[in-house]
């Protein structure tokens, strides 16, 4: 039984808790050493996502723009192309609606 | 169209979803290619990632708002209008270290920004720009320049940025003009100033000097403490190498701030020089506004002892020697034609910078005319009271009464040291002229003093006290001149200036010294107005004793006019008065007063005082009331009343005429009446003459109530009161009831 449901069986049932299992160790190691490689992992991945935020800030933006606007593949790749043909970042063109066709005809037409 | 969120408010939500940094990155990004609505609200959003929370502030978040404000920084020229000063004042005490970051990165953008925020806290990264030798680093060298420049206009707020640089004044970029840096900013920005002043030679930039000038001349006085100091010393001769250029920025300078400047360094020794000679030389109106607006300036006695030393310069329209007289252009004063261009505010200042800088007389002129037909009665006003006395006379018909007045006053010479000689001397006529013009003046304030300032010109005017003065004190100073004046006034001229003069001349006793032209008007033919001189005359020959003037008198008692023969009447009874009392060493006075002191005591050849009796005899019954009356009373005087034997008393003889039935007769009855009793019993009179004059104050309070004439009854009714008041005890009621 996992610790949940042996939780959840109190609970529910008012059952005593079982007694500890004396010299059963390995199934404590077992629990503990989950609970810290799930930790770990998710403070892994923030770090990660931390490092390519600080290292890349304008591409995380660009790509967490591109999928809450859901650009399809041609409307990334305008994008990017427009950033450099005009020496900007991509993700410019994704906070200002105006700056691809919605009113800046010079850019439009650059894209 | 990128994407299906189309709004920008619903793309901004997204970005507010992400971290920090990609926040920042996004719209940092966003900023450089949005329009101009969607930069405002891209602004604010950056703004609200600069700002810090209050209370404890993670690491992360202080790095994230740090960044959002140098990239605030870094946009600022591209900000918004609207925006910029809520962000300035949002992040205000955070802009030195945000200014740091930029300066490593981009000190171009930081200069850039500095111009336009023009904040005293970013004068030391500014500083540090100009620091740099980095030969690329000019462009941003001329960037630093200005906003330094801008930064000292925050200092100046009296200044326009146009004044100091064109640059500055109308562009998007232009600086904030907020209220001026407190005092730890003032000491920042100078001591600045004054290293990048003392590395002149490092940067090369004028404006730096400029700046450092603007902030010297402050309204509030030199910078306390020693970055005040050192920024004096910046200008001062001798202290550095690059004093040249600094006094040289003073003295050259064509900007309209730095003459501004050097007319409120002029009072200081250290500067009076180029200061001086910046003033000397304005190239256009705003050079002349700046200094003329702040004309109050003057006021400081150093200033006005520098100022004298400015030569001002004339020329010659058209080049050559005949041509007419004016300004130099360029010169200290403006033009003519620049004035119209002048506010008003200098146009009013301009009298008193131009009696500040005492040019010569046909300078100040030149200077000065222009001003009197200006539209701002304040100009005028004040133009008025530094104007020569010799132009003042245009401002005393002034369509504005308080000018006029005040012209008016100045011109009078009341009190003034040498009034006679003014008032007698060459230019008198025309004073004399302008006071007669002004009597008839628009405004009741001149036309109060014009009258006194009349009188004052002019010893002829004998009703006049300050006219007689004047003549007393002509007489006592400059008896020939008076003398010569009289008989030339008494001899041509209009017929009232002469009858005046005459009068004066009998007030002064000295009818004598006008004897010829007493005569000549005696026995002047009538017509226009001549009567009116000729009686006059007649009336002061009396006051001469010589066998002339009798004949002139006996000349003027067969006169047509009554008038005439009234007064030689009278005259010949003074004679004959004067000649009895030089005989008797006794005689009476008239009732109105005694012989003049000057009048000149009988002579041997006076004829005998019987004949002129008979004379006044034959007077007594002239046909016209008022010689009858002055006959009467002439031979009363003498005692001769009933010398013809048909006739009564005096009394008979008064009686006679109150009883007459021509009421102008009557009417000069009473007058004799009135004047009889101190003629009929003087000194200790028999009881038989009192009697006389109580039953002549009855007769004549019986003709107050009685006489068909008003005239007649209302001159008896106060001749009665008079007569009964002498016959009366002190005291008594009688009168009264």
């Amino acid at each position: 039984m996992s610790l949940l449901g042996l939780i959840v069986q109190i609970r529910l049932e008012g059952a005593e808790p079982p007694p500890t299992p004396k010299g059963d160790w390995l199934w404590w190691v077992l629990v503990v050493s989950g609970a810290l490689a799930a930790v770990s992992t998710l403070v892994t991945l923030w770090l990660l996502r931390d490092r390519a935020i600080r290292r890349d800030p304008e591409g995380y933006a660009f790509g967490a723009l591109s999928r809450k606007l859901r650009l399809s593949g041609e409307e990334r790749e305008a994008a990017v192309r427009l950033g450099e043909a005009r020496g900007v970042p991509p993700v410019a063109f994704l906070v200002s609606p105006s700056a691809l066709g919605g009113g800046r005809n010079e850019t439009a037409a650059e894209a | 169209m990128i994407g299906k969120a189309q709004t920008l408010e619903d793309r901004i939500r997204i970005v507010r979803a992400l971290p920090r940094p990609a926040r920042l990155a996004a719209l940092v990004a966003g900023l450089r290619v949005a329009s101009d609505a969607e930069r405002e609200r891209l602004t604010l959003e950056l703004l609200e990632l600069a700002l810090l929370p209050e209370g404890r502030v993670s690491a992360r978040a202080r790095r994230s708002a740090d960044g959002a404000l140098v990239a605030l920084l870094r946009a600022w020229p591209s900000l918004p209008s609207g925006v910029r000063s809520s962000t300035a004042e949002a992040c205000e005490g955070r802009w030195a270290a945000a200014a740091d970051s930029l300066l490593r990165t981009d000190p171009l953008a930081l200069a850039r920004a500095a111009a336009a925020l023009a904040l005293p806290e970013l004068a030391r990264a500014v500083g540090a720009i100009l620091s740099s030798e980095d030969p690329a680093a000019h462009e941003a060298h001329e960037e630093a320049e200005r906003a330094l420049l801008a930064m000292a206009l925050r200092v100046r707020p009296d200044l326009p940025a146009g004044w100091v640089d064109p640059s500055l004044a109308g562009s998007a970029s232009a600086p904030q003009r907020s209220l001026p840096p407190d005092d730890d900013g003032l000491d920042l920005l100078s001591s600045e100033l004054a290293e990048a002043g003392w590395r002149f030679a490092q940067h090369r930039c004028k404006g730096v000097l400029l700046a450092a000038l603007l902030v010297l001349a402050s309204p509030k006085g030199l910078p306390s403490g020693p970055s005040g100091e050192r920024l004096a010393r910046l200008f001062s001769p001798g202290e550095h190498p690059g004093v040249t250029a600094a006094r040289g920025v003073l003295r050259w300078s064509r900007a309209p701030a730095a003459r501004r400047a050097a007319w409120r360094l002029l009072a200081d020794r250290r500067f009076a020089r180029p200061a001086r000679d910046r003033i000397a030389r304005a190239g256009g109106t705003l050079d002349h506004d700046a200094v003329l607006a702040e004309a109050h300036l003057a006021l400081r006695p150093s200033r006005v002892v520098a100022l004298r030393s400015i030569e001002v310069k004339r020329t010659r329209s058209g080049g050559d020697a005949e041509g007419q007289s004016r300004l130099a252009p360029g010169g200290p004063l403006p033009l003519p034609e620049e004035l119209e261009h002048l506010p008003s505010e200098a146009r009013r200042g301009l009298p008193r910078f131009i009696d500040a800088l005492t040019p010569p007389g046909p300078a100040r002129r030149l200077a000065l005319s222009p001003l009197l037909a200006d539209t701002d009665r304040l100009v005028r006003f004040n133009a008025s009271r530094v104007c020569d006395p010799s132009e003042l006379s245009d401002y005393c018909f002034d369509v504005d009464g308080a000018i006029a007045r005040s012209a008016v006053l100045r011109c009078s010479t009341v009190g003034a040291e040498g009034w006679l000689s003014s008032s007698v001397g060459p230019g008198a006529g025309q004073r004399l002229r302008l006071a007669g013009h002004l009597r008839r003046s628009p405004h009741a304030g001149v036309r109060e003093l014009a009258p006194d300032e009349h009188d004052r010109h002019t010893p002829w005017n004998h009703a006049s006290p300050s006219s007689r003065l004047v003549a007393r004190r002509m007489l006592q100073r400059h008896p020939d001149a008076f003398f010569e004046q009289l008989a030339a006034v008494v001899g041509s001229g209009p017929i009232e200036g002469r009858c005046g003069a005459v009068m004066v001349a009998r007030t002064l006793g000295v009818c004598s010294k006008i004897e010829r032209e007493l005569i000549e008007a005696a026995r002047l033919p009538s017509g226009e107005q001549a009567e009116k001189l000729t009686a006059t005359a007649a009336r002061a020959l009396g006051e001469l004793d010589s066998a002339e003037s009798l004949r002139a008198l006996h000349f003027c008692l067969s006169h047509a006019d009554g008038r005439v023969r009234a007064n030689a009447a009278d005259a010949i009874g003074r004679r004959v008065l004067r000649s009895l009392a030089g005989s008797c060493g006794t005689g009476g006075v008239f009732a109105s007063g005694s012989p003049a002191p000057h009048a000149p005591r009988p002579t041997p050849h006076t004829p005998h005082p019987p004949q002129e009796i008979g004379v006044l005899l034959e007077l007594k019954s002239d046909d016209h009331h008022r010689v009858r009356a002055g006959a009467l009373r002439s031979l009363l005087a003498v005692g001769a009343a009933s010398a013809d034997g048909d006739s009564g008393g005096p009394s008979a003889q008064i009686e006679a005429m109150l009883g007459d039935p021509r009421w102008a007769h009557r009417l000069a009855g009473v007058w004799l009446a009135e004047r009889a009793p101190g003629l009929i019993e003087p000194g200790d009179a028999p009881a038989s003459a009192h009697e006389q004059t109580r039953r002549l104050a009855e007769r004549i309070v019986s003709i107050a109530g009685e006489d068909p004439d008003e005239r007649v009854r209302r001159r008896a009714m106060g001749c009665a009161r008079r007569l009964l008041l002498r016959l009366t005890p002190v005291g008594s009621e009688e009168v009264h009831s």
